[in-house]
């Protein structure tokens, strides 16, 4: 009786799930391969034997290294290579234990790591300040790096001491392992000095977050630049400066960072077409600007040699 | 006078004189009693109105990615191993559906003829392999996109397929070492140890394992197999740590099926002349063989459950090369990890519809896993009623 | 009779099939201690580098100023566990007692099979049915109670609510198998007697079985201590003490997962993480002892 029962639960749950299914009449998704190419038959399908490339660590990074991989992979289809995120963080220390071929970071190698590790830099990507949008702030055109400074340690707790309305800040950190955050604290804090609060690693989820939550402020690469969201200009001796792609060029703008990949040593093998393929001039002058928020290095006018 | 022969006297006219104390004195305890006793109905009822909704929730929520089968052929895309695949999904989707099916029918045939008969049985069994094999041939190019496509970390329209094959090849892996050991040490302990402290460190070793965190777990994995062996992020990392974990519950649930078996079949094999490794081999084991089946496929669901320990020794990377392969020293990732890390880590913006179709595919797994146990627990005698004792 | 001897003989084979069998005990026994040596030596360690004290009672945990002080963790995973075992572990008990005494027969297998399925369900659904529809419900009360000086949905709140949910169906099997063990010999003669139902459960029963239950709560308290991912998802990750129920925070196994992912095997990083791990692994010791102790009568061995 009670297996009957129990039979009886699954097929209605599985005949509910059929009722509301119905029949999935969209045509199947286009061929996303750039060269427009169909379908392949087993035939001219690559061989068994595959290659892998493992990478991971930042997040910001993640999109350009994901367009990176989709073209690589369809050009050789005999490599195939695994992305994943964690932080910045996390991927210098997967790099340098040798758990991924590639590391992702947005920051400089450490000190201890600075002789393992090979740095090859692809794109440059800028931060903001990024807040939730309403009536407190919206008077505010731009903050300096000193009232930012002030927010994101914990001392301004009110957006009216800023210039908006009444409105207490809800400060929101990215977890540790962030290189936006070493990166963002380190231009505006002058080391990771933030005050401890509610931590959101996911990207998505932040941006989400900052909608909902009155009064909240965070950081993020402009790669996650949202209209929904005020992205905060920052106020220098010459007036606001919003992020852009030639402010960040010529410098004015003065919150951003190389994008690094990372190797145990000169790379070899697939992990070495790969960068070739990732620092090739087709890649970096046609790709990387297309992918919202990476600059090309070549197209920055100042350099940095450390975060 | 004891409150039973009172009532009684109540009841037959009896004069009521002793009685009017007592009654009211039950009276007042039986409201008492009623109220509490739906209170605790209450809470139990709201308790299983919670959960049973929750769980079809989920599955409304999720389930029509799952089923959602395609009018227009979807094109193979690619990857390795894609069309082998589709062919065993579709095989499995209608067999299990099919099963389903001639569970009820048998049921309800046994309860109109009475008895169960071998050629229902039969035809039942044949039922279920021909919708198989016609399922395959006919469907498999139109299976939900959902279920065969790969997931995408920064795109809409990601799938789970890939995962599906994860979470089931790791169950099989984990099984490989954890049906051997863990029946192997169960059956020393039923019937062929010697020594009450090597049983008894066993048991307080079984107990720890038992209670362990499962991030414990992880970082043992993470320190043993992909720190200090070298092998980076595996399958096999993976499938030896789930196997642990498992250990506990195969033991226990064995254990006491073997324990369950009658003493006189085994006294009647001895006699015979067999030697006790040919009566435990040949006599015990086969009888308590439907309770060590039931704990196997609670093992299968636990390891469709955990989540934190593959993380750490498996990763959370789905690569087009390695989606379908056999090999156990790539990584990738189960339909737990893919629900975590598309809420922590993902950027697609159909985040919330493939979290809701994840954990529905979850839920319909782990409802097949114990519908499976409880067939099988029925015939296993004490293990049966008894399987939850080792479950965590 | 006249023939051959009926005692056992042994052949080679059968040794051969003894050293599989006692190998595979001693596997078991020797991957138990081989996972206590790893995470303990790793473990201590990392205390020792740290310090004991500072590690246990330190209001502040920042492994990038190096400063590692896990009260706020160790707070987290107690406060939260409670607050399961308060939300889960009691009604639980409560309707396992009804399913067990008071529920009409036919309905008990039917309520049983639920619960298994519900037990069975990974514990991620359970973090993101949380994150999903617990969380933002959590903020409209923060809000409620704090006004604006709330910061969301997050925190120990979401957290103790979502462990209970999470460990009901486990505390309450557990303790239908125990009540299920009292002889029904007993629930007869109290029937016998002329005890109604509640009666012989709240004077026979519960008596009796009480043992069985507690270790039930306790396996349950053991299991929300312990739970990671779908912690990680509804605390907040906030590394510091809540000032309400309401305020992000974190619990020893969230901040492991999320520290683990960034540190280097061998630094004091990564050894405090595996010194934390191991306050996780006394609280299930203690456990195991515990239920160990309350069963003493009962077992075989």
């Amino acid at each position: 009786m009670s297996t009957s029962t129990n039979s009886l639960f699954a097929i209605l749950a599985t005949a509910g799930m059929f009722a509301l299914g119905a029949c999935d009449k969209s045509p199947p998704p286009a061929a996303d391969k750039p060269d427009g190419s169909v379908t392949t038959s087993a035939a001219e399908r690559a061989p068994t034997g595959k290659q892998t490339v493992r990478a991971s660590g930042s997040s910001a990074l993640q999109p350009l290294v994901n367009a990176a991989k989709e073209k690589f992979e369809t050009d050789n289809r005999s490599i195939s290579v695994e992305v994943s995120a964690g932080g910045s963080k996390k991927g210098l220390a997967d790099v340098a234990s040798g758990a991924v071929h590639i590391g992702n970071s947005d920051i400089f190698a450490p000190d201890d790591l600075k002789a393992t590790l090979v740095d090859h830099r692809v794109a440059v990507v800028g931060f903001a300040a990024m807040a939730n949008k309403g009536a407190f702030n919206e008077k505010i055109p731009a903050l300096s790096l000193d009232q930012m400074a002030k927010v994101f340690s914990g001392t301004v707790k009110d957006w009216k001491d800023l210039g908006g309305a009444p409105q207490p800040i809800v400060v929101i950190n990215r977890a540790a392992g962030s290189g936006t955050r070493t990166i963002f604290g380190n231009a505006v804090l002058g080391g990771d000095k933030f005050v401890e609060g509610q931590t959101e690693d996911n990207s998505g989820a932040l941006v989400a977050k900052l909608k909902q939550t009155k009064g909240a402020i965070s950081y993020l690469a402009l790669s996650f630049k949202d209209d929904s969201l005020v992205t905060i200009p920052v106020k220098t001796d010459k007036g606001a400066v919003e992020a852009s792609p030639e402010t960040i060029a010529s410098g004015a703008y003065p919150i951003w960072s190389y994008e690094h990949m990372f190797t145990k040593g000169e790379p070899t093998g697939a992990t070495k077409q790969f960068l070739d393929y990732v620092l090739s001039s087709d890649f970096q002058t046609k790709v990387v600007p297309s992918v919202k928020g990476f600059i090309p290095v070549t197209q920055m006018k100042v350099t940095k040699d450390k975060d | 006078m004891t409150a039973l022969a009172s009532a009684r006297r109540n009841e037959s006219g009896a004069p009521e004189a002793a009685a009017p104390r007592l009654r009211r004195g039950m009276r007042a305890g039986r409201i008492l009693e009623s109220v509490l006793g739906r209170l605790l109905a209450t809470v139990a009822l709201a308790i299983a109105v919670l959960y049973g909704g929750g769980l079809l929730y989920l599955l409304a929520r999720g389930g029509s990615r799952l089923v959602a089968f395609t009018t227009f052929a979807t094109p193979l895309s690619d990857v390795d191993g894609e069309d082998a695949m589709r062919f065993v999904l579709a095989a499995g989707i209608f067999a299990v559906s099919a099963w389903a099916v001639s569970l009820v029918v048998r049921d309800v045939l046994v309860r109109v003829r009475g008895v169960a008969s071998r050629r229902a049985n039969r035809i039942a069994r044949a039922a279920i392999g021909v919708a198989g094999l016609v399922g395959a041939l006919a469907f498999r190019d139109h299976l939900p996109r959902f279920l065969i496509s790969l997931p995408s970390e920064t795109r809409a329209g990601g799938g789970i397929g890939p995962e599906i094959f994860n979470t089931l090849y790791f169950a099989l892996l984990s099984t490989m070492v954890t049906l051997p050991v863990g029946v192997g040490a169960a059956l020393y302990m039923a019937r062929f140890a010697k020594q009450r402290r090597f049983v008894s460190a066993l048991r307080v070793a079984l107990d720890t394992l038992a209670s362990l965190p499962s991030i414990v777990y992880g970082l043992f994995g993470f320190l043993v197999f992909v720190v200090q062996m070298k092998l980076g992020y595996s399958l096999f990392a993976g499938a030896i740590v789930l196997a642990i974990l498992n250990l506990p519950l195969m033991v226990g649930i064995t254990e006491e099926s073997l324990r369950a078996v009658p003493r006189e079949l085994e006294e009647a094999s001895l006699a015979l002349g067999a030697t006790p490794v040919q009566t435990a081999l040949r006599v015990t084991v086969p009888y308590a063989w439907p309770g060590i089946l039931s704990a196997l496929v609670l093992s299968i669901g636990r390891v469709f459950a955990e989540s934190a320990p593959l993380i750490m020794t498996a990763g959370t990377t789905i690569s087009r090369g390695t989606a379908y392969s056999l090999d156990p020293f790539r990584g990738g990732e189960t339909l737990a990890v893919h629900l975590w890390y598309v809420n922590s880590a993902g950027l697609a913006p159909d985040r919330a519809d493939v979290s809701a179709g994840t954990a529905a595919a979850l839920v319909v797994l782990i409802l097949l896993t114990n519908v499976l146990a409880s067939r099988l627990a029925r015939f296993g005698g004490a293990a049966g009623t008894r399987v939850r004792h080792a479950t965590r | 009779m006249g023939t051959a001897v009926l005692a056992p003989h042994r052949g080679p084979r059968d040794a051969a099939v003894r050293l599989v069998l006692v190998s595979c005990a001693a596997l078991v026994l020797l991957t138990t201690l081989a996972m206590l040596l790893f995470l303990g030596q790793a473990g201590l360690k990392g205390a020792r580098e740290v310090g004991l004290v500072p590690l246990l009672t330190g209001a502040l945990w920042k492994p990038e100023a190096d400063t590692f002080g896990g009260l706020p963790l160790i707070f987290g995973t107690f406060v939260s566990a409670a607050g399961a075992v308060l939300v889960g572990a009691v009604p639980a008990v409560f309707a396992a007692l009804w399913a067990t005494e008071l529920a009409p027969k036919s309905t008990r297998s039917l309520y049983r099979r639920t619960m298994e399925v519900a037990a069975a369900v990974p514990s991620v659904v359970y973090g993101w049915l949380a994150l999903v529809y617990l969380v933002p419900q959590m903020e409209k009360v923060a809000h409620h109670l704090r006004g604006d000086a709330a910061t969301g949905g997050e925190g120990l709140a979401s957290a103790g609510i979502l462990l209970g949910v999470m460990i009901a169906p486990t505390v309450l099997l557990l303790s239908l198998d125990s009540l299920a063990r009292v002889p029904s010999a007993l629930r007869d003669a109290s029937a016998a007697l002329g005890a109604s139902p509640w009666q012989t459960a709240t004077r026979v029963v519960l008596p009796h079985g009480w043992r069985g239950i507690v270790v039930a709560v306790f396996f349950g308290f053991a299991r929300a201590a312990g739970e990671t991912m779908a912690v990680q998802m509804v605390i907040g990750g906030a590394r510091k003490l809540p000032d309400s129920a309401f305020s992000p925070t974190t619990t020893i196994s969230t901040q492991i997962v999320m520290d683990m992912q960034n540190a280097r095997p061998g630094t004091p990083g990564s050894n405090v993480l595996f010194a934390m791990s191991l306050v996780l692994l006394v609280v299930s010791v203690v456990v195991v002892l515990g239920t160990r102790w309350l069963t003493r009568g009962a077992r075989t061995t």
